[in-house]
């Protein structure tokens, strides 16, 4: 069974070249193509696609408040964002309106493709000069501002869980991972977000991504 | 030009109540000094009119006494050498005529007797009413008696009496001269009087007259150098716009000729470089040399694409737009950090993203500049950015630790870009900076009857788009 792939960018050739890539893999299939947030939304809707690929500067409506919509009406639906924004503002708001992957669009044809996996199987995908952009802020801010390391303050366990979650798995499967009871698990993320002074999970994969923890 | 012309209405009008309450006591002083004068001379003339007519009649009066005494020897002459008693009833009548005229003249100046006459006078009634008397007794006489007694008569009673009347009329002659002169003495006492008084008013409208004429001088020419000075501030303002805007059409041609040399530089020639690698791999003999053409054509392009995300994010941040202020303020503030080195913390509440478009591109471009200023010029190591918002207005504010300036005399073309956009938004930069402590910039700006993100701009790609 291949992986069905909506393309939403509002240009053809970015489309095109998308198209020309992933009909070469033999686990993926294109099932539609949008030029705006709006349309997106729209065709989602309608094809149903496991994967949405999708431009965030796009007319009528933008790439992040399409994904909002889309993880809202179909939550199986998962949403990569392929952008030419690098900064963290663009990261966070795309994980927060609950897109699973994060793209630039000079990054390499293999991490598209390895992205479009990932979050198939519900795991979520930065690439990796974004991970190493966000690393870099992080720690110059940290070295700047002389501030403790709020990671040294987690419990082995807690950092196994961090780690679980900030890759996108649900408590279900981080429980049975780890074996543990789910609501254990429930517990340890709380500490997590307070011991780190994070409100969200976009946030606390944003941090892990940071500490070099994920991708 | 603003305030350089603002005098309160109260401090314009005070000067022209002085003037007109100065210039209408002078023309009051001046016209009551002419009515007076005027007034003060008629009366001397009449005074002296009725003075001079009251001697000469008195004058006249006396003469006639004279006369009608010299008039009355001879008519008693005439009597008592009359031979026959019709002559003498004739002589007789002649003299009562004469008496009667004497008394005429007599009472007449008696009208208006002056203190040191009374005595004289009086002595000259008695005497002249003596004389009468002797004289009239002569009518009764007889021829003979006339004839026996005309001589001692003449000689014994007359001349005597006559000479001795005659003498108390100069006497009064004398005093009645004495009392014109005293008049006299009056006059010019009382033209003296006049005089200072005329002297003295004249003196003080003069005064008056110059203080006023001084005081409208130094007014008038106070008012030219104000004039003058307002012109000149203008002229410098004037100067001061115009090098203004020479500088920003300066700072704008040189913000394009950086960009087009960006262009051209950068982008152009990384365009230039995937051509000519296109072409190779499309000449390209074997697959292997294709490929190694196509490599050089993909990291070319990856360049190309940073250059020109960095370029327009340069222009203005996609942030700004897409997420509001915080985010865009935050992206600043990382990418400083990370070009020099300058630790920026931006705290920011959340609502002051939710502004409208010109507030946002003011705030940002004015903490752009402050922070840039702060790296470049300032050698801080710190930069703190704080924006803060409530219904009325958005505060924002930048402090560094760096090494200050003199704001007296410092005021760079970005400082007068960053007041000029504040001013524009109805707000007011603050500027606190010394050698050594540091620079604060800071300010509010008024939100008035916000309408919340009614710009399409942000509308498209804010959480809660319309429609």
């Amino acid at each position: 069974m291949s992986i069905r792939i909506l393309l939403a960018d509002d240009h053809a050739i970015v489309r095109d070249g998308l198209r020309a890539l992933l009909e070469k893999q033999p686990d993926m299939t294109v099932a539609g193509e949008a030029s705006d947030g709006r349309e997106a939304v729209q065709i989602a809707e309608e094809n149903a696609p496991d994967v949405v690929v999708m431009d965030i500067a796009m007319p009528s409506m933008n790439g992040i408040e399409a994904t909002r919509r889309i993880v809202a009406t179909r939550p199986a639906t998962a949403v990569v964002i392929l952008s030419m924004h690098q900064d963290e503002s663009y990261v966070l708001r795309s994980l927060k309106a609950g897109a699973r992957g994060y793209l630039l669009k000079d990054s390499l044809r293999s991490d598209v493709v390895e992205a479009i996996r990932s979050v198939a199987q519900g795991r979520s995908f930065l690439t990796r000069k974004v991970s190493r952009l966000l690393q870099e802020d992080y720690i110059r801010q940290m070295e700047r501002r002389g501030v403790e390391d709020s990671y040294d303050l987690l419990t082995d366990r807690e950092r196994e869980v961090l780690q679980l979650v900030a890759e996108g798995r649900t408590n279900k499967e981080v429980a049975s991972v780890l074996n543990i009871g789910l609501t254990t698990v429930e517990t340890h993320r709380t500490h997590i977000l307070q011991k780190l002074g994070l409100h969200s999970v976009p946030e606390l994969i944003l941090y892990a991504v940071r500490k070099g923890i994920i991708a | 030009m603003p305030q350089l012309w603002t005098i309160s209405p109260a401090r314009r009008r005070a000067p022209w109540v002085v003037l007109v309450i100065g210039f209408g006591g002078l023309l009051v002083c001046i016209l009551g000094a002419a009515v007076r004068t005027v007034g003060a001379f008629d009366e001397e003339r009449n005074d002296q009119n009725r003075t001079l007519k009251s001697y000469l009649e008195r004058q006249d009066a006396l003469d006639r006494i004279r006369a009608q005494i010299y008039l009355s020897g001879t008519y008693v002459r005439d009597l008592l050498l009359s031979p026959d008693a019709s002559g003498a009833a004739a002589q007789n009548s002649r003299l009562t005529t004469l008496e009667n005229d004497t008394s005429a003249a007599l009472k007449s100046y008696a009208r208006a007797l002056d203190s040191a006459e009374v005595e004289p006078f009086q002595a000259l009634q008695n005497e002249i009413d003596e004389y009468w008397r002797v004289l009239g007794s002569t009518g009764q006489w007889t021829a003979e008696q006339r004839n026996k007694l005309r001589d001692s008569f003449f000689y014994d009673e007359l001349v005597p009496r006559r000479t001795a009347m005659l003498q108390i009329a100069d006497r009064i002659g004398l005093v009645n001269e004495r009392g014109l002169t005293r008049a006299e003495y009056r006059f010019a006492e009382a033209s003296d009087r006049l005089r200072r008084t005329l002297l003295l008013t004249f003196g003080f409208t003069l005064l008056g007259g110059l203080g006023l004429a001084l005081a409208t001088t130094f007014y008038t020419l106070h008012l030219e150098r104000k004039l003058e000075q307002g012109l000149e501030e203008n002229a410098h303002a004037r100067a001061d716009l115009q090098e203004l805007s020479a500088k920003l059409v300066r700072a704008q041609e040189n913000e394009r000729r950086t960009l087009a040399r960006e262009l051209h530089d950068e982008v152009g020639q990384s365009l230039s470089a995937i051509l000519m690698e296109t072409e190779n791999a499309e000449c390209a003999e074997n697959f292997g040399e294709m490929r190694e053409h196509l490599s050089a054509v993909k990291s070319l392009a990856e360049k190309t694409v940073n250059e020109v995300r960095d370029l327009a994010l340069l222009l203005r941040p996609s942030m700004l737009d897409d997420f509001g202020l915080v985010p865009a303020l935050n992206w600043h503030a990382r990418e400083m950090s990370k070009r020099t080195g300058l630790n920026v913390m931006v705290s920011a509440d959340e609502e002051a993203d939710d502004l409208p478009d010109e507030h946002k591109t003011c705030i940002y471009r004015a903490v752009q500049e402050a922070v840039n200023n702060s790296a470049r010029h300032a050698q801080a190591r710190t930069v703190e950015v704080s924006v803060s918002r409530d219904a009325a207005s958005v505060r924002f504010q930048v402090r560094d630790d760096g090494v200050g300036f003199d704001s007296r005399f410092v005021r760079g073309l970005g400082l007068l870009g960053m007041e000029e956009r504040v001013r524009r938004l109805g707000g007011d930069l603050r500027l606190e900076s010394q050698l050594g402590r540091g620079t604060l910039i800071a300010a509010e700006l008024p939100l008035s009857e916000m309408t919340p993100n009614s710009n399409g701009v942000n509308g498209d790609v804010h959480p809660h788009p319309v429609g």
